[in-house]
């Protein structure tokens, strides 16, 4: 049985995600100098500019010294050909 | 139905899998993965998930009732955790066909997995720091597991950083729920009033006892590595040192002869809704329990909605 209530959201698709087909984004990120920059996770943005708010947002369990987004798309895996990279902590 | 799942049990790939993963092996990629496997894994991943978004609905009320802005930020971090434990939860969830935003906001509140522990509004700002000392203790030991044990690697990794924040809300639960039971005698019998309606809730968090619970696949195919009593257990063996410790009653005890932890009463135990009250003697049957958990309580579907329509702007300050 279907649940009726008011006010609910509608899904902008262009806005909320820049088109139909969701667009990744792999985050990496060092605690400070000495240390290294590591691939940390990964969040789905339609944009460049809220790839880096979301990022920022969702893996704040540091403060990070420094952190990147970087498109799926421009990942080049080299030991695993054809495969997109994968979700990988810390 | 019973032939479907006794031929996928002896399906030979499926037993391989079992076999290979109970020797410790970790599975990196979807394509590793068989049919049932596959169906455990996601399954498990979106009730997770799931569970991370109904905690948003409970707080927002002890928003509005904390005693000071610091309680105020607290509590909203804690939240802003938990949609991050979802969010990554969700793109997990993306590699296995799902799309988050229907997920989110296309689906019927009724069909959400959500769990009775996380279906009651916080009234104020103690009831939210006793449902993180005991909630949260219960919710971690589950995670934790999954971090140590699930055998698909990514899944595991991200539980990292959860169970990291998880330790903030746990020890941000019991340093609260100490200061208000020392706090005054008003503040005291409330701190006790909320551990009597949260207790049984978390203990039934981890679900049937094992020698009810007829499917064990989670188990088999390694997605968790302990049992619910296992699990359970650990939770006690935490939360009852902790709460005789700081003074508060809970119904359960360490038994010498058992040589473990074992509750005051026979679960499952009726629970008047309304009143918010168990009543300890009064036995139920597995069967009128898992209708309870199945339907939800009265708050499951207008506390999703308003997560779905985003009602908070005005109310939240
Ligand atoms: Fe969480
Ligand atoms: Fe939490």
């Amino acid at each position: 049985m279907a649940t009726k209530f008011k006010g609910k959201k509608k899904i902008d698709q262009k806005r909320e995600r820049g088109g139909k087909e969701p667009k990744y984004y792999e985050v990496f990120a060092r605690k400070n100098s000495d240390s290294e920059l590591s691939h940390v996770g990964s969040v789905e943005a339609p944009n460049d500019e809220l790839a880096q708010v979301r990022a920022w947002f969702i893996y704040d369990q540091h403060k990070w010294r420094e952190m990147c987004v970087i498109p799926l798309d421009s990942i080049i895996t080299v030991t695993e050909e054809g495969k997109s990279a994968k979700i990988k902590m810390g | 139905m019973a032939t479907a799942i006794k031929d996928i049990q002896e399906d030979p790939r499926e037993l391989a899998l079992q076999e290979k993963v109970a020797t410790g092996y970790q599975l990196e990629d979807v394509e590793e993965m068989t049919d049932r496997y596959r169906d455990v894994l996601v399954n498990t991943i979106h009730i997770a998930a799931d569970l991370e978004v109904v905690t948003l609905p409970t707080y927002s009320p002890a928003i509005k009732t904390s005693p000071t802005l610091e309680d105020k930020i607290s509590i909203a971090a804690a939240c802003q955790d938990e949609l991050g434990h979802a969010q990554m939860m969700y793109r997990i969830l993306e590699d296995f066909g799902y799309d988050t935003h229907s997920f989110l906001f296309d689906r019927d509140p009724e069909e959400w997995r959500t769990f009775q522990m996380l279906e009651f509004p916080h009234e104020d700002y103690i009831e939210s720091v006793v449902s993180m000392c005991y909630g949260d203790r219960a919710g971690y030991i589950t995670t934790v597991d999954l971090e140590e044990n699930c055998s698909y690697a990514p899944f595991a990794r991200s539980l990292r950083k959860v169970n990291y924040e998880e330790t903030f809300h746990v020890a941000h639960g019991e340093r609260w729920t100490k200061f208000f039971w020392n706090q005054s005698e008003g503040s005291r019998k409330r701190v006790q009033e909320m551990v009597d309606f949260y207790f049984p809730l978390c203990a039934a968090w981890f679900g049937m006892p094992d020698n009810l619970k007829t499917r064990t696949d989670q188990l088999s195919y390694r997605i968790r590595g302990a049992s619910n009593d296992e699990m359970r257990q650990k939770w006690l063996s935490r939360i009852v040192p902790y709460s005789e410790g700081v003074g508060i009653k809970v119904p359960a005890h360490f038994d010498e002869e058992q040589g473990k932890f074992v509750l005051d009463y026979e679960a499952p135990i009726y629970l008047d809704e309304e009143k918010r009250k168990w009543d300890y003697d009064r036995q139920i049957t597995w069967k009128e329990q898992l209708k309870v958990w199945k339907k939800g309580s009265q708050h499951k579907v207008p506390s999703i909605a308003r997560v779905m329509s985003e009602e908070w702007g005005k109310d939240l300050w």
